[in-house]
């Protein structure tokens, strides 16, 4: 470098010239290696986009979303004033096209899946900023949809402003593996609930008799006041009433066991953690009661929304409340309490603990009790808690277990408050 | 809520009503408001009072006078359940027959309350006549335990006032013994032991020894000799 100078300062033509030759040499070699890399890649010139922008900016626009939003044709001459002008052998296979240059044209066509995207692209070079990454999709030229991650750098000056780079990421495969992982995961949750439904048969059917036997009883009465010599219109108005009340109530039981039962994709909604134990707590009050425990519940005033699946939250509480009632009735524990709290862990995550007074875990066991398989009663298959683990885990949460010190086992989740509450997918 | 959760028939809130005291009312324990009060309802219907609590706990809070009747109980209700408030009130001196109601018939929780006292272990749903044929003989045992009860509190009253030596001959005289026999054992005189009769049979308001023994006899062993 040093030697370069010195001789830059006797010879100064030629040696320009050596170091645009040089120059020259090393880009070509460096061209080669991008064009053999197995990132695909795509030289674009934004230049006339630079150019508009410069305009709209002369014109006073700075809110450049909203602008587009009410002039779409600006993002659609975009498209097709954009130009690639290079592009690699990876990018030509992504897109199985025949020729190389079937991609060197307006950019056009990588929008063609995904065409809010150049709206966005837009954006990120208005601002100014060096990098724009999406996940994307790409609609190839053999009729293929592929999964990308769609990443743009831009140049700012004193770089070649004629050169915006774009490469992608074919994250298909990927995506089908952990939709498959997740699918499987879902399966695996329904199987479970339902096994377990089957172990809340009685307490379900215990809280549908319970309307039913008021519906019964109203409806009785109410022939009794009719049936006599001055019917009793007014009272029977009141029973008939009640007795569509209580079906209604009957109604929601069996559309929540239901939804309990069904085997659906998992939701990603903004969810109130207190409602879903709420309605967890329908399934298993009846055995509750039925072993004389006592539910202490203490929930913290104010809850940020956690997102997630209702019903596989619903699933982790019914299970770990099902754990404690087994745990103090297989043990015949003398103080029979559940206690559950839901609280707030600083302000990125809610948590749940269940502190049962059954004989708590054993030392050994503390490692294991997720596993798979793994049980220490008499009847279960041990998927419950396995099942909770990777319900919480699908959920960016955690679970975990000690020994409480004064007794039993507690059993605590933490779920990430979610700001970002998305429906559906 | 709280309005939901004691329901009291028109009829027995007339405090001017005399017989108030002695008219049947029904208690009925269920966690469920729908269920309570249907209940509540249908033996409004066929003219019984009723009031309805959603617990135990509650119940015994709410301080009612009493009154004859009958308790319908749910089974298990959160808390204490049914079984364990039949257990209280045979232990405190106050066993209301109690039909109890379950969502299941449980046969071993069955037996166990039917040992305890229960008058019927009906199952929910329940039918109307059902329930109240049971309320209708819940209310007539509980007619004549009462009446039992004021007669043992009556005699009792009177028992309190014989001398030990009364209360003594009366014992014997209970066991079937003569007057000679007596007068042996307790190493008194005939004369004294017929004197100690006359006494008993008069403070103890008998016209014969058949209604002194009876008298006696519906006395509890526990109570005859608390007092001696």
């Amino acid at each position: 470098m040093a030697r370069a100078l010195g001789a830059s300062n006797d010879h100064r033509d030629p040696v320009v010239e050596e170091t645009v030759g040089a120059r020259q040499a090393g880009e070509d070699r460096f061209r080669m290696l991008i064009h053999h890399t197995p990132t695909p890649l795509w030289y674009v010139d934004a230049r006339d986009a630079g150019e508009v922008f410069e305009r709209l900016r002369a014109e006073g626009v700075t809110d450049i979303a909203a602008h587009l939003d009410a002039h779409p044709e600006l993002v659609e001459i975009a498209k097709d004033i954009v130009l690639v002008t290079e592009i690699n052998r990876a990018a030509v296979a992504l897109f199985g096209a025949g020729a190389a240059t079937d991609l060197i044209r307006p950019v056009r066509y990588l929008f063609a899946a995904t065409p809010d995207m150049a709206k966005r692209v837009m954006v990120a070079h208005f601002e100014g900023r060096r990098n724009y990454v999406e996940q994307a999709r790409m609609a190839t030229f053999d009729g293929r949809v592929r999964d990308v991650v769609f990443s743009v750098t831009y140049p700012a000056p004193p770089e070649h402003l004629d050169t915006t780079f774009i490469t992608m990421e074919d994250i298909t495969e990927r995506l089908r593996t952990e939709a498959q992982l997740r699918r499987l995961q879902a399966d695996f949750a329904h199987a479970a609930r339902v096994s377990m439904l089957g172990e809340l048969a009685t307490s379900i059917a215990h809280e549908v008799r319970q309307p039913l036997a008021a519906i019964v009883t109203n409806a009785e009465t109410g022939l009794r006041w009719l049936a006599r010599e001055e019917p009793n219109l007014a009272k029977a108005r009141e029973l008939i009433g009640r007795i569509a009340a209580s079906a209604l109530r009957a109604n929601d039981i069996i559309q929540r066991v239901r939804s309990m039962a069904a085997k659906q994709e998992p939701e990603r909604l903004a969810l109130d953690l207190a409602e879903v134990v709420d309605e967890a707590l329908h399934f298993v009050r009846h055995d509750l009661d039925a072993q004389g425990i006592t539910l202490l519940r203490v929930d913290a005033g104010e809850l940020p929304p956690v997102v997630g699946d209702r019903v596989q939250l619903q699933q982790v509480v019914v299970n770990l409340l099902v754990n404690g009632i087994q745990a103090i009735a297989q043990a015949n524990a003398r103080e029979r309490r559940i206690e559950l709290k839901i609280d707030v862990d600083g302000t990125d995550a809610v948590t749940l603990s269940v502190h049962d007074t059954g004989p708590g875990v054993a030392e050994a066991d503390l490692g294991c009790v997720f596993d798979g398989f793994f049980t220490t009663k008499d009847t279960g298959m041990g998927i419950g808690l396995s099942i909770c683990q990777s319900i919480i885990a699908e959920h960016g949460g955690e679970i975990g277990v000690t020994n409480h010190p004064a007794g039993g086992a507690m059993f605590r989740v933490s779920l990430p408050v979610g700001d970002d509450a998305r429906p559906g997918g | 809520m709280d309005q939901e959760q004691r329901y009291q028939s028109p009829g027995s809130t007339t405090p001017a009503d005399a017989g108030l005291a002695e008219r049947p009312l029904v208690r009925i324990v269920d966690d469920d408001p729908d269920v309570r009060m249907a209940l509540a309802e249908l033996l409004e219907s066929v003219g019984i009072d009723a009031a309805a609590f959603a617990s135990t706990r509650e119940w015994l809070e709410s301080g009612l006078v009493d009154r004859p009747g009958c308790l319908i109980l749910d089974v298990r209700m959160p808390g204490s359940s049914g079984l364990d408030l039949q257990h209280h009130l045979v232990r405190s001196g106050d066993p209301k027959p109690i039909i109890f109601l379950t969502g299941h018939g449980d046969i071993p929780m069955t037996v166990q309350a039917m040992k305890a006292g229960a008058v019927d272990f009906l199952t929910k749903p329940v039918r109307d006549q059902t329930l109240l044929d049971a309320v209708a003989a819940g209310i007539e045992r509980d007619r004549v335990q009462r009446a039992n009860a004021n007669a043992v509190r009556r005699h009792l009253d009177l028992l309190a006032v014989l001398t030990p030596r009364e209360r003594q001959v009366l014992a014997e005289v209970a066991r079937g013994r003569l007057n000679k026999q007596i007068a042996f054992d307790l190493g008194i005189s005939q004369i004294t032991v017929k004197l100690h009769r006359s006494n008993v049979m008069r403070k103890m308001q008998a016209s014969s020894v058949g209604e002194l023994i009876r008298a006696w006899e519906a006395i509890p062993q526990a109570l005859r000799e608390r007092r001696s």
